[in-house]
């Protein structure tokens, strides 16, 4: 009998447990002014993946430089490509709290996946940059420019990291304006593509200028086109795809989004302070410079529109690939 | 034990049953190479097929292994369950109270009624290990676990 | 020459008092965290990064490779102790050192096992010293077909973890395969089975060790009400430093695991983990007394730590010399160079040389401060489990609950764990075995991977794979290894009746 009583007890500490941490949680009534609590940023990939970096340098940035008073927490939701962040993130829809990293996962995701929701789901705020993609080739090989590639017999063999990713994309359409088969081979990460290509197991590969930049510096590798409608400062010799007379300026982007149905004035709010932001110096020299990412500022519905259009273009490529239907 | 074992041996076989189908939905080849589907569906199969000649093998083997000798005695069976059910109401409860009260409580419950130590040390232990793991994983180590975040 | 200079210019650069220090703090930060199941060595330098940035580059370095080569230790000491292995290549640790601890020895298999180690570390150290130009140039051109190769050597040490049938051995490691497929596959840019949105990403195989091996081997423990007795707490210095006798009959087996190790171990992905399986495999075909090994055998938990400890500097080769991560714990080391302003990559030993050879110095003195250290803890590791071992089973539970946590922050790994433990708790009590089951999670999407890459390379040719010199050795090794094995069975069988006549 004891026991029983005992076990009874033990269990309505859980359930009153529970029943408390409830109450707190209890939604609290929309106010006039916002922020009215912490930010809270959430990174949809694990601590030092590119989401978490991104995040957390704005996070100090923003206090540091005094344009957000309120406190920013940095939340990590890693998993399924993204789609536990932005899960995490919908879930709060209407509440302007959240703000959310996003890379290209967040349209490709959606694709790839039944997951429910997709990018329209969100309220876009801001594109911060974007991170072009090159053409490489080992330096020991004999091509010196993308047409030397493009005009070869023989069967051309071009690493990049996994199908329908931003660098199979635009292998695909570069084969397609030129005409020349290209054969993309998917590796799983940057690290495995430059060891083949050091290798000579491929022929070329599509990749980042921070991925490429020491290796081309070093003498190894040789860029031979960017994806960037004009040259970069940081490789001025590269000629665009556009010069080269192939329309490709397919690019990687990194931005912000918060949930859908926020207020009017949470959306302006964090507008005005992301402006502020990408226009300090320390923005430029902590982030653009350090990760090597092309400015390329939109704001509010140009970068919806924006996302509009990289989604037409990967889902109409996914689609001609079979990897959707 | 053979009950046991053709449960095991079924519910391996539903799973492979399970990811033929979901193989209906990925391409066999591709290009120059085999295609998501065809690894997945060719081990499915074989999975399938080796789960049934052991189900077969299971019924007409002989009674060396396991015949006559029950897969788990009534009370082996009841201090099993009562620790599964106890840790699945621990993670359940995670998301309303953290993870540290809950391992707490469970390994309180388990010391005291499956174990059948005084409740004494069954505290004891209990609170000591919580204290110590919270320091280790939340303290120490920075692991954001759920739970007396101050 | 040019290597001794340099390291000798890299002992210079951390010869201080501090940095002895911050390198020791580190070891055993590392061997703690280690030993955690759910936190290796990508977590241990996550999350020691923060506190190295107050600190100079030199000591900042110091202190993660202490915590990198800490958690290589550290991996052995749950495998022994509670049969809990906190990532792959410790589960061959495992399969003879928790036989050991039972029979209570186990103060003696983690001693013998931190010899072995450090005998491991110090030969892959020799290799990241003297042969890191040659191995970058010979790894350079291992491509798609040779590792396919390499994962096919790998999975024929399935046979040998079979144990009584062959059958539930393939079985289970066809459940393996199926499990290891799970998620999104770069290859064809499919997802595959993924039924919930945290399975896009697949199941992370340290879930599933930690499922099958801790939560399995507790609900055995519960149902059979078994409780551990290794007598009371004691400091007896006999139990834990090995004889000479021990040492002489592991030396040869740590030498041929460490070569093993350095020779595999240094391939990226999961070079270490096939590494540990091939060593184990090595000992228990040319053992005289085979039917030891699981059992508790001295020799199956020396080879395979050689092997494993082989392979760590190993993974540090390519990223001193080209900045590509061998290993998930490398790949945090990378970032944590770039954000001590250095640019991993070609250019890295060129503009940054002696911060390497610092680097590479404090590796040296991480490995024998780990050895004394090890040997120091083990009194007090075997002494806590002592402590406890009443209580053992919910303490265990919620330590996977908690390590399974960590693994990705969220309760998805939870449940991976329970699932799974499950699952281990009845291959354990019908005798399915585990070990084909682990490896082939941790096999099977590189095997397919690599089998595509190498189509497509070739377009389709599968003569390619015995048309490249380097694969169609391994592949003739492969065949040598299977004849030979087969011939032995037929040579003993015909022995046998011959005595029978």
């Amino acid at each position: 009998m004891k026991k029983t009583i005992m076990v009874l007890l033990i269990v309505s500490l859980f359930i009153l447990a529970v029943g408390c941490s409830k109450e707190n949680q209890a939604p609290e009534q929309p106010k006039t002014t916002f922020p009215e609590r912490p930010l809270e940023f959430v990174a949809c990939y694990a601590p030092g993946g590119g989401h978490d970096v991104m995040l957390r340098t704005m996070a100090k940035i923003l206090a540091d430089e005094g344009i957000v008073d309120t406190a920013i927490n940095v939340v990590n939701k890693p998993g399924g490509s993204g789609a536990v962040g932005m899960g995490y993130v919908n879930g709060h829809a209407g509440d302007g709290h959240y703000l959310m990293a996003t890379t290209s996962s967040f349209i490709t995701t959606p694709l790839n996946s039944d997951i429910g929701i997709n990018y329209k789901d969100f309220t876009p705020i801001a594109r911060l940059g974007i991170d072009p993609e090159l053409v490489l080739v080992n330096s020991k090989s004999g091509y010196q420019t993308l047409d030397d590639i493009l005009k070869s017999d023989k069967p051309i063999n071009v690493g990049g990291t996994g199908q329908g990713t931003i660098e199979h994309l635009v292998t695909v359409r570069l084969s397609k304006l030129s005409g020349k088969k290209l054969n993309f081979i998917p590796y799983q990460g940057d690290g495995e593509v430059i060891a083949a290509l050091m290798g000579n197991q491929i022929d070329m590969t599509i990749t980042n200028p921070n991925t490429a930049y020491d290796y081309i510096k070093s003498g190894d590798f040789r860029a031979l086109a960017i994806s960037t409608t004009e040259r970069i400062d940081l490789m001025a010799d590269v000629p665009t795809f556009r010069e080269l007379g192939y329309d490709i300026t397919l690019s990687l982007f990194r931005g912000v989004a918060a949930p859908k149905d926020i207020p009017e004035e949470a959306k302006a709010y964090y507008v005005d302070i992301i402006k502020k932001m990408v226009e300090t110096e320390t923005w430029k020299k902590d982030y653009l410079e350090k990760n090597m990412i092309t400015p390329g500022y939109l704001e509010g519905e140009e970068y919806a529109k924006y996302l509009d259009e990289m989604n037409q273009i990967y889902e109409e490529t996914l689609r001609e690939l079979g990897i959707i239907k | 034990m053979k009950i046991a074992e053709r449960i095991f041996i079924l519910f391996m076989g539903v799973f492979a049953a399970v990811i033929i189908k979901e193989c209906s939905k990925l391409p066999i080849g591709s290009e120059y190479t085999i295609g998501p589907g065809f690894l997945p569906r060719f081990i499915a199969y074989a999975m399938l097929l080796i789960s049934i000649m052991l189900l077969v093998k299971s019924f007409n083997k002989n009674k060396t292994d396991g015949k006559g000798k029950p897969f788990i005695v009534k009370a082996g069976f009841m201090r099993l369950i009562s620790f599964f059910i106890l840790l699945l109401l621990a993670v359940v409860s995670v998301d309303f109270v953290g993870m540290f009260i809950p391992l707490g409580i469970f390994m309180i419950l388990i010391f005291k009624f499956v174990e059948r130590y005084s409740w004494l040390s069954s505290v004891k232990v209990s609170v000591v290990s919580v204290i110590v793991f919270y320091f280790i994983f939340k303290v120490w180590l920075g692991v954001p676990i759920p739970g007396f975040s101050f | 020459m040019e290597s001794l200079q340099g390291l000798a210019i890299g002992f210079k650069e951390i010869f201080s008092m501090y940095n002895m220090l911050v390198i020791f703090a580190g070891s055993m930060i590392g061997t703690v965290v280690g030993a955690l199941p759910g936190l290796g060595p990508s977590a241990g330098i996550a999350l020691m990064l923060p506190l190295t940035f107050s600190m100079p580059v030199n000591s900042a370095l110091c202190l993660l490779v202490g915590v990198y080569m800490g958690t290589m230790y550290g991996g052995r000491i749950t495998s022994i102790l509670i049969n809990t292995p906190g990532d792959a290549p410790a589960i061959m640790t495992a399969i003879d050192g928790y036989p050991l601890m039972i029979q209570g020895k186990g103060g003696l298999a983690l001693g013998i096992s931190a010899f072995s180690s450090f005998a491991g570390g110090f030969f892959g150290l020799l290799v990241l010293v003297f042969g890191a130009p040659v191995v970058t140039r010979i790894a350079v051109n291992f491509g798609p077909h040779e590792y396919f190769m390499l994962m096919v050597m790998g999975l024929c040490t399935i046979s040998l973890l079979a144990g009584k049938s062959i059958l539930k051995a393939i079985f289970m490691s066809l459940f393996g395969f199926l499990i290891g497929m799970i998620g999104s596959d770069y290859v064809s840019g499919f997802v595959r089975f993924a039924f919930t949105p945290e399975l896009i990403e697949g199941v992370d195989f340290v879930a599933i060790i930690i499922g099958l091996y801790g939560i399995g081997e507790v609900l055995i423990n519960i149902e059979k009400s078994v409780r551990l007795d290794l007598g009371k707490p004691a400091f007896k210095i006999k139990e834990f430093i090995p004889t000479k006798k021990d040492i002489a009959a592991t030396s040869m087996p740590t030498l041929r695991g460490s070569v093993i190790g350095t020779l595999i171990g240094i391939l990226p992905g999961a070079g270490g983990t096939i590494a540990t399986f091939l060593s184990y495999a090595v000992e228990k075909k040319i053992s005289k007394h085979p039917e030891k090994f699981g059992n508790g055998a001295l020799e199956g938990v020396a080879a395979p730590e050689g092997a494993n400890n082989a392979s760590v500097p190993g993974a540090l080769i390519p990223l001193v010399t080209l900045g590509i991560p061998g290993s998930g714990g490398t790949a945090i080391m990378l970032g944590a160079l770039i954000m001590y302003g250095l640019r991993p990559g070609p250019l890295l030993m060129v503009e940054s040389g002696n911060i390497v050879w610092a680097m590479i110095a404090g590796l040296i003195i991480a490995n024998i401060m780990l050895l004394f250290s090890n040997i120091l803890l083990i009194p007090v590791f075997i002494n806590i489990i002592r402590l406890v071992q009443k209580y053992l089973s919910p303490i265990v539970a919620a330590l996977c609950v908690l390590g399974a946590y960590s693994l990705n922050y969220g309760l998805f790994n939870v449940w991976v764990i329970l699932v799974f433990g499950i699952i281990g708790y009845f291959m354990k009590k019908l005798q399915y075995p585990s070990g084909p089951l682990i490896l082939s999670v941790v096999l099977a999407p590189l095997t397919e991977n690599y089998f595509r890459q190498s189509l497509m390379i070739s377009h389709g040719n599968y003569g390619a794979f015995f048309a490249r010199p380097v694969s169609l050795g391994i592949f003739i090794v492969i065949v040598g290894a299977v004849a030979a094995s087969i011939i032995s069975k037929l040579m003993k069988k015909s022995k046998k009746q011959a005595l029978a006549k």
